[in-house]
């Protein structure tokens, strides 16, 4: 694990759970795994903190625990504390896909970690019945609730296994439930502490990471050749749910036949065209191939290389910004050649000598391209020279990309606990007027009394906390940004293992 | 003359006879009166005949190596020649003209001869892209500019078109010739692009990640403009993307991303 | 010997007419002002816009909902107060903040974690009190077979895990009387009791200062 990570781990605990939970984390982070005997050591934070910290990361999964007969070993999962970054991406999925019952259910589930289907739909609307806006009644969201189940959204949380004082927490398959809406109602009415419901549910972040795979798949197809092509992968894909295992490198073959039933719907010009889109989008991307004849073609979907070429365009881009479009030029060429003597890179990438040297060693030294001696065998004695291949790992590139980005979230996420740092009285003192006006206006309260309120922040303090708020809004949208290049680099690094 | 080549008029006599000259194809020469025309080569062999015989060895060399040249030093192997000696011959018989010594793009330092009236072979003068050897790369972007543009005319042929995606992809693709046509009729370049010449360009476009390239079966090379399969990534629109001291950048120390001047600077547009 | 002589030769300083003969003015070699370069210099590149859609405000709007609410939440683990001797107008309202939130634990599902972070533990000694509060009954029978097992559990082990044992009992009915000071010892407690598994050599200590605290009880 880089130490990059480690950093931008540590400013993301910082930032949703405090400082004490970061102390805890960086600590487990360092070290790999350790009891709560060493934590209090090493961190020399009174043991309640601790305690609570703990409780923090495991209720969220940022961490998880194992017993070595009588002391529990904790242990970080880095890659889950980067999943906070990437709520509101979850978020906006469920309002998108299933809209806003959808958005409040994984909102609320997402608040709470885990909890069980009757909590989660009597916490919601306990929340908003108030709301008339939002309209909510309990048998739409028992049904979202059922639908999100059953499209695996969310899923069962694992169980404890109690054999032991310590528990063991066992994954378990996920049966969709049968809510009774009277029961729901009852409860709602009731105490919750009295409702038998204990199945705790949780959100199942893979479900959403095949769909922004899918998606940035299918956009990758549509910008490189039409809507039409981007409807047809999608097709493609969703037969791939069907017969394959999600995350297989390559969708098990699907028949032209069947293909085509589908294709029905997405058009006139689809439905004349499938195979001429199949071979374009074949030859084009290689998000897809034809894998054999029977059936009028067999075709598959290769996840794995649409993720290998969605990468490269990631690093392309990356190259092409840090040090130009001819560094690009150069990159793509050694990649597209695998290997390339320094003469043949002059050559085919049209560049001057010099400036083409300078940039080969740019890319050398940003780790962008490897470079490996190759002795000419005997042919011309002991005095012949090495030449020099230079070639593109793309694990490697991948690596540094992904290292860069990790740099990139941490600096991004220390800007911004600084500037709030900086405007602390600032920005409180305007979210208080807002708390004290937003009561106002709901109790009722004459316009006059509420411009009083909003008056005690002047001018020029309106214009500053603006101004603070538009930069914060500013650096947090870019760690929305940076958390999709991630998502892209970690979905490749699945298959690389 | 004009006797010799009664199908030509008199002014496109004159008109090819002044190319020709240009060209040092032939001497001119006034004699009582009357113009006289010599071709130059039997001209240069006869400058040979009154030579000595190492120069006669090494005129056959060089002229045996033909446009690609010679390198001196498999001059002086070849003709067994001292180093002085040679030196000398090489030097009378490019005062007479009668060859010449031309710079290699692939070594800067490497000379070759050979005879005087020879196009250098594109191997030696790097063919389009070199003026007096100087690579001239600013020449080069101009020309792949305008390859882009031109595939990019015909590049959205491919959307949705109703006659099918292959027909649409024809039409997007362009073969290098229509290219070479294009930029030709430009009247951007002063020297004559070979198809090939405009094939090289068409590959840094290749290279460059804007156009792709396929194989017609009569083995006709073709290109198409494309897109980047995905658009810029959110770590290229943050100021650490392209950042050159990213890699100095630490939490405490002189840069930090609380001083850094650059994080400052995007915060504030 | 001549060696040296040639040596002392070279290390003389050039003359003036030597200096000015090599092409040197006076004061020449004082340049102006040196300047390091700048720390950061600058940029021939931007980054790109960054990309600012419906979606992107929305995803922003919803991140700091999100934060908002975890800082409100148990989970945001805050620090003791720690007076730094300076009174502020707003300590007030901190502290007002702060007592909403006291006695507040983290809703987690307590089986699903070790039990040394579980409320009754023994440990973490405001949620016992608020247990103890909800149903003393209850705590105290679930102590006793707890303590029973782990009576039983360690009693193949040294007499110290016993001792351990009963010294919790002893804080467990003691605690309302228990001040700050034996509340930082019982954290040093904490420490120790894991490093008994690594035998670090400290148990004897340990157990005189266990049979020390015996009288209190």
């Amino acid at each position: 694990m880089s130490r990059q990570l480690g950093r931008v781990v540590s400013q993301i605990l910082n930032r949703y759970f405090g400082e004490i939970v970061e102390k805890v984390g960086n600590d487990l982070f360092m070290y790999g795994c350790k009891p709560m005997g060493m934590i209090i050591k090493s961190t020399g934070l009174p043991r309640t903190q601790v305690i609570e910290s703990l409780r923090t990361l495991l209720k969220f999964d940022l961490a998880t625990f194992e017993a070595k007969d009588v002391i529990v070993d904790y242990k970080l999962q880095p890659e889950n504390i980067l999943l906070l970054i990437r709520y509101p991406r979850y978020l906006l999925q469920m309002k998108t896909k299933y809209g806003s019952e959808a958005e409040m259910l994984v909102e609320e589930l997402l608040q709470q970690a885990s909890c069980t289907a009757t909590v989660l739909i009597v916490s919601v609307m306990n929340k908003y019945k108030d709301d008339k806006e939002k309209n909510l009644n309990i048998v739409k969201l028992k049904d979202t609730f059922i639908s999100l189940a059953t499209a695996g959204y969310i899923q069962q949380a694992p169980v404890a296994e109690i054999n032991n004082e310590i528990p063991v927490l066992v994954p378990v398959a996920t049966i969709v439930p049968d809510l009774d809406v009277r029961e729901l109602i009852n409860a709602m009415n009731s105490n919750l502490n009295n409702v038998s419901d204990n199945i705790y549910w949780k959100v199942n972040y893979d479900r959403f990471h095949l769909d922004f795979r899918d998606e940035v798949m299918i956009k990758a197809v549509t910008r490189r050749i039409d809507d039409n092509a981007g409807e047809l992968l999608k097709l493609m894909l969703e037969q791939m749910y069907l017969s394959s295992s999600s995350w297989a490198s390559d969708s098990s073959p699907v028949p032209l036949t069947d293909l085509k039933d589908g294709c029905q719907r997405i058009g006139e010009n689809m439905k004349n065209h499938v195979e001429q889109y199949l071979r374009v989008i074949e030859e084009s991307t290689g998000f897809i191939r034809r894998t054999g004849d029977a059936g009028g073609g067999q075709y598959s979907v290769r996840i794995q290389h649409a993720l290998i070429q969605l990468v490269e365009a990631v690093c392309d881009h990356t190259v092409t910004e840090r040090l130009g479009g001819k560094a690009a030029r150069i990159f793509r060429l050694i990649r597209s050649k695998k290997y390339l003597e320094e003469d043949d890179i002059q050559k085919n990438a049209m560049l001057p000598n010099k400036e083409c040297k300078e940039l080969t060693y740019k890319l050398l030294e940003e780790h962008f391209i490897s470079v490996q001696p190759m002795r000419k065998t005997a042919s011309a004695g002991g005095m012949a020279k090495a030449i020099y291949l230079y070639h593109v790992k793309l694990h490697d590139v991948a690596h540094v990309v992904r290292d860069m980005c990790y740099r990139s979230l941490h600096n991004v996420m220390s800007v911004s606990r600084h500037r709030r740092v900086l405007n602390a009285r600032l920005l409180e003192k305007k979210r208080r007027v807002r708390t004290i006006v937003h009561g106002m206006r709901l109790r009722g309260e004459p316009q006059q009394n509420i411009d009083d309120v909003l008056d005690t922040l002047t001018p020029p303090e309106v214009t500053s906390a603006a101004e603070a708020e538009r930069r914060l809004s500013t650096l947090a949208a870019s760690e929305l940004h940076l958390d999709r290049a991630l998502f892209i680099l970690t979905s490749y690094f699945t298959y690389q293992r | 003359m004009a006797a010799a080549v009664p199908e030509l008029t008199s002014a496109e006599l004159v008109a090819a006879i002044n190319k020709l000259l240009q060209q040092g194809v032939f001497d001119l020469y006034n004699q009582g009166g009357s113009l006289l025309y010599r071709l130059k080569n039997q001209n240069s062999k006869q400058a040979i005949k009154g030579a000595d015989n190492e120069e006669k060895v090494v005129y056959n060399l060089i002229e045996e190596a033909g446009n690609k040249g010679i390198w001196i030093r498999d001059i002086r192997i070849r003709s067994n020649l001292a180093n002085t000696q040679l030196t000398k011959v090489l030097k009378s018989l490019e005062g007479k003209k009668v060859i010449k010594a031309v710079k290699c793009v692939n070594a800067s330092k490497k000379k070759v001869y050979m005879l005087f009236n020879l196009e250098p072979d594109r191997s030696v003068s790097g063919g389009a892209w070199y003026q007096d050897q100087d690579f001239e790369s600013e020449f080069v972007d101009i020309l792949n500019r305008q390859c882009l543009r031109f595939l990019q005319q015909r590049a959205d042929k491919i959307k949705n078109n109703p006659r099918g995606p292959i027909v649409g992809r024809t039409q997007s693709y362009a073969t290098a010739a229509e290219v070479q046509k294009y930029i030709t009729d430009l009247g951007i370049s002063k020297v004559k692009l070979e198809v090939e010449d405009v094939i090289t360009i068409l590959n840094t476009l290749v290279y460059d990640g804007k156009a792709e390239s396929n194989v017609y079966p009569d083995g006709n090379r073709v290109y198409r403009a494309i897109e980047s399969l995905l658009p810029p990534p959110g770590l290229v629109q943050v100021p650490c993307g392209v950042c050159p001291l990213i890699h100095k950048c630490n939490s405490t120390g002189l840069i930090t991303p609380q001083d850094c001047k650059y994080m400052d600077e995007w915060l504030e547009q | 010997m001549a060696g040296r002589g040639r040596g002392r030769g070279s290390g003389i300083s050039l003359t003036h007419e030597q200096i000015q003969a090599l092409g040197i003015a006076r004061g020449d070699n004082t340049p102006a002002i040196l300047t390091p370069p700048p720390l950061f210099p600058k940029l021939d590149v931007k980054p790109l816009p960054l990309n600012c859609d419906a979606a992107t405000d929305y995803m922003v709007i919803v991140k700091d909902q999100f934060i908002e609410y975890l800082h409100e939440s148990p989970a945001y683990v805050k620090a003791n107060t720690r007076n730094d001797g300076i009174e502020r107008y707003s300590d007030k309202y901190k502290l007002l903040a702060l007592d909403a939130k006291k006695g507040n634990i983290l809703d987690c599902v307590w089986t699903n974690i070790p039990p040394e972070l579980r409320p009754n533990a023994g440990r973490s000694r405001v949620t016992v009190k608020k247990r103890k509060l909800d149903d003393p009954k209850e705590i105290a029978k679930r102590l006793q077979t707890l303590e029973k097992k782990e009576i039983q559990d360690t009693s193949t082990e040294d007499m110290e895990t016993n001792e351990d044992a009963v010294k919790k009992e002893t804080e467990e009915n003691d605690e309302e009387l228990e001040d700050e000071h034996e509340q930082e010892e019982e954290i040093d407690d904490g420490t120790d009791y894991a490093n008994n598994y690594f035998d670090n050599g400290e148990d004897y200590e340990e157990e005189d200062d266990n049979l020390d605290d015996g009288p209190v009880y």
